[in-house]
């Protein structure tokens, strides 16, 4: 699934490890998210929408 | 749930968890030490069977104490999650694909029929469990 995680964290100039550490997950789930590899769970994904207050369809596309 | 700008950072902070994965690998080593102690000393030792059933349990408490600290570090992350079941069905698919490689090279002769014992067998899981997680993880690096 594509998704605009990487653009909207370096936007807003965090490192992986500082995204990984405000949604409480481990800096290779972020880095599995921006690579494609894997697909976040539904509340993962509406966390990510919730931190940049963003619709989560606005983040992931399928 | 509002998550402000700072997010939730400190619930579950890089310094935490990486002490709790420590404190879990100790618990885990522990057990490991556990569960060999008491194979080798049970059969020496002659106490009531009551105290060596007892005995037997005691690294099950520590058991115990992994897996529930185990949840405690990774319960906040799914990914750690899909990469634990990945594994067990890579291992799961390797065992049994090389006991049936193993038998046809058996009743072909090629290689000496041999009985099987727990020891193995246990190492045998740990290690394909072991290359499921070195698999798994990989894939999602």
């Amino acid at each position: 699934m594509k998704n605009r995680l990487k653009e909207l964290r370096t936007a807003r100039e965090w490192s992986q490890a500082e995204l990984a550490e405000r949604l409480d997950v481990s800096r290779q789930t972020i880095n599995a998210i921006e690579t494609e590899k894997y697909d976040p769970s539904l509340p993962l994904a509406l966390k990510i929408g919730r931190l940049f207050k963003r619709p989560v369809e606005e983040i992931f596309e399928a | 749930m509002e998550i402000s700008d700072a997010g939730i950072a400190g619930k579950g902070s890089a310094a935490n968890r990486n002490r709790d994965a420590i404190v879990l690998f100790v618990i885990g080593v522990l057990t490991g030490l556990g569960f060999n102690w008491t194979i080798r000393f049970l059969p020496t030792y002659e106490g009531p069977a009551w105290l060596k059933l007892g005995i037997s349990l005691l690294p099950w408490l520590l058991f115990a104490l992994f897996m529930r600290f185990q949840r405690r570090v990774w319960r906040s992350d799914e990914l750690e999650k899909l990469i634990d079941r990945d594994a067990i069905v890579f291992a799961f698919y390797v065992l049994l694909g090389g006991f049936i490689v193993l038998d046809q090279l058996q009743a072909a002769g090629l290689v000496t029929r041999f009985k099987w014992a727990n020891g193995p067998i246990t190492l045998v899981m740990i290690f394909a469990m072991l290359a499921g997680m070195i698999w798994s993880k990989r894939r999602y690096r």
